[in-house]
């Protein structure tokens, strides 16, 4: 990994962090972040798999959107093995544990917002598919001429 | 005598202390990994990540080795970083399989360091190719039960399992796992007419305060090593052998071969150095409890050195087991109980017409765990993955499924020399005719009877561990029947050299479903008494 790399982590951790918690990333999720990546050599490969990390950067709603079709149609994606230590991070680190805590509720209003978070996902995940779809169709015509 | 024991797992340790109780000196010969210290002991489970100084460092390790991401082929739950010293061998060790993923320990307490205290006597019907009865194993069982303590109520799966005499008070029950027996008793009569049957899981968990182990007290640490003790280990049998005047152990021995005379009666057994050297540790009487894999190589090292032959062991067994994820819809919304015993506290048993096809199910509510394997796993993406796992995340669960398995001629072990250093292990295992199909039969079985609890099962979801995984393995010297080489008389004594003897499961001629940890023990307690 560069020397430069680290600042982009950093930055990184802090955009996908918002997207996964809602919340700023502490410095110490950001120090354990930037080196997990290095201990793990989470770089993305060369095409569609770096589009997609390069869009998820770019902020949290544009990570949630990467993610969401990443969860459907790339599920071994740097993205998400970058967002899986991420939330291995997140998950032992107060207070951000507290975002994988239970969320108790009627076993009605669960079903709701079970409802509710599954077509928000599948929403985005649409909305992925309009500008993703194509780059991964192109990425993997290059690769199989 | 001078009795020497390899290895400090479940076997050895009961071995050794039933050879101090009958007056000899021991010596127990192990490499031996420390468990390192638990952090802040009187601390649960959530108010651990406040108190470590380095909380990533604790649970997914210096490197993140146990960090478990998308396309590693991990399971749902990741072993943490403070138990993988189970895992943690020595350049000594050696091997190459064929089918068969073997895992090996040279903890201090072996494999059983991490393991979830489920303890499940025999019956008759399983112990059928055994050359005794539940009736003449009993009293092992229950001196074993006396030493590590057992956590039992007399419920509907006794019928498969006898009762200890000797056992404790059972572990407060979670709420889920309370349901999910609720669930059973309404629809008892279903289930018994499908020949499935449930109960609380038999725990080696004290559940009252001992001479020398704290009682749970619910901190919802199991799943990184119980700080109190309370869950049993073997090292909490090596803890007090240590006491004893007459006991010693070696640390950092790697054990290479044993060694014997003209008349074929043992004489010691040699110990490799990490140099290439060897030191012979002199013994009357040697028993190997390395572990059913790292005892079969001892045995074939054996033999290639007095004879030069490498030989092949038959009949290599584990366990098939297979997770099945589940939602449990009685339970969604409710938040799960983190102050509890966090492994399986409700079993199944599914019977069959063949006792040797019981099927065992032990069921496991997610409460306290490093849940991030279990997201990445959830359809869609980790975000919404990690909202929809919050709403789920009191109805969890999973199921552990365990197939019996039988000694066949294709699934061998046998040896690579190495220069220099023991031998390479080699295994090959091959699946039965039939496999499949049972499986996939016992899979449908489980599905059904998770459905009656009012469970939903997710297709697809399921995983069939790769055989070695289980780490229950068994039968490649197996004891009984016709007296013939590289086998062991029903005394657990080998019959090719005197003197030495077989206190772990290799020579288990069969290995039934149900979890084989306590009667390792109480078959290595059996074997001390008939030898010594």
């Amino acid at each position: 990994m560069s020397a430069g790399a680290a600042p982009a982590l950093a930055r990184e951790a802090d955009v996908f962090t918002a997207a996964l918690v809602g919340a700023p990333a502490a410095p110490y999720v950001v120090r354990e972040y930037v080196r997990g990546n290095e201990a793990l050599a989470l770089s993305p490969a060369p095409g569609f798999d770096s589009a997609l990390v390069a869009l998820a950067r770019r902020g949290p709603r544009r990570a949630r959107i990467a993610d969401a079709y990443a969860g459907l149609f790339a599920r071994r994606s740097t993205l998400r093995r970058k967002l899986a230590l991420l939330v291995a991070i997140l998950e032992v680190v107060p207070p951000s544990d507290r975002a994988f805590a239970p969320r108790p509720g009627s076993p009605l209003a669960t079903a709701l917002r079970l409802a509710a978070t599954v077509a928000a996902a599948l929403a985005l995940a649409l909305a992925g598919a309009v500008v993703l779809a194509p780059l991964q169709l192109a990425s993997r015509l290059r690769r199989e001429p | 005598m001078r009795v020497v024991v390899v290895g400090s797992g479940a076997s050895g340790v009961h071995f050794a202390q039933t050879a101090l109780a009958r007056g000899h000196q021991v010596t127990l010969l192990d490499v031996g990994r420390e468990r390192p210290a638990a952090p802040a002991p009187e601390a649960a489970f959530d108010e651990l990540k406040s108190e470590l100084d380095d909380p990533v460092r604790y649970f997914l390790g210096a490197d993140f080795e146990a960090a478990v991401l998308p396309g590693d082929g991990g399971e749902f739950y990741g072993l943490p970083a403070s138990q993988r010293f189970v895992l943690d061998t020595t350049s000594q060790h050696a091997s190459r399989e064929s089918g068969f993923h073997s895992l090996t320990s040279h903890a201090r307490g072996g494999l059983a360091e991490a393991w979830t205290g489920g303890v499940y006597p025999l019956n008759d019907g399983e112990l059928a190719d055994f050359p005794f009865r539940f009736a003449d194993l009993a009293p092992h069982y229950e001196e074993v039960a006396r030493r590590i303590g057992i956590a039992v109520v007399d419920d509907d799966l006794a019928r498969f399992m006898p009762l200890p005499e000797a056992r404790q008070q059972p572990l407060a029950l979670d709420g889920a796992s309370a349901r999910l027996l609720a669930a059973y008793e309404r629809r008892r009569a279903a289930f018994h007419a499908a020949g499935c049957y449930a109960g609380r899981s038999r725990l080696a968990v004290s559940s009252a305060p001992r001479a020398d182990r704290g009682e749970c007290t619910y901190l919802g640490r199991c799943l990184l090593g119980c700080p109190r003790d309370a869950l049993y280990t073997p090292s909490l049998s090596l803890r007090h052998l240590l006491t004893e005047p007459d006991f010693r152990y070696v640390p950092g021995a790697f054990v290479s071969h044993c060694q014997w005379d003209r008349a074929r009666r043992v004489t010691g057994v040699v110990v490799a150095r990490p140099d290439g050297g060897e030191e012979l540790v002199a013994a009357d009487a040697v028993a190997l409890a390395a572990g059913a894999l790292s005892t079969a190589r001892i045995v074939l090292d054996s033999v290639r050195r007095a004879s030069g032959e490498i030989l092949v062991l038959d009949g290599l067994m584990d366990n098939q087991q297979i997770l099945v994820p589940f939602l449990h819809l009685g339970s969604l919304g409710r938040a799960p109980e983190m102050r509890s015993y966090q492994y399986h506290q409700v079993c199944l048993g599914l019977a069959d017409d063949d006792p040797r096809e019981y099927v065992h199910v032990q069921l496991t509510m997610l409460k306290t765990a490093i849940v991030h394997p279990i997201i990445q796993r959830l359809p869609g993406g980790l975000v919404d993955g990690t909202r929809i796992f919050r709403l789920l995340r009191g109805a969890l669960g999973v199921a552990n499924v365990n197939l019996s398995d039988s000694r066949r001629g294709d699934c061998q072990a046998t040896i690579e020399p190495r220069a220099g250093a023991p031998s390479t292990l080699v295994l090959s295992y091959r699946p039965a005719p039939g496999d499949e199909e049972r499986t996939a039969r016992a899979e449908r079985r489980v599905a059904r009877a998770l459905g009656r609890l009012g469970c939903l099962v997710p297709p697809g979801l399921s995983h069939r561990r790769p055989k070695g995984a289980s780490v229950h393995y068994a039968g490649l010297i197996p004891m009984g029947g016709a007296a013939a080489p590289l086998t062991a008389g029903a005394d657990g004594e080998s019959r090719d050299v005197g003197g030495l003897y077989f206190a772990d499961g290799v020579t288990f001629p069969f290995l039934p479903a149900k979890n084989l940890t306590l009667t390792l023990m109480a078959n290595a307690v059996r074997v001390a008494r008939a030898a010594l």
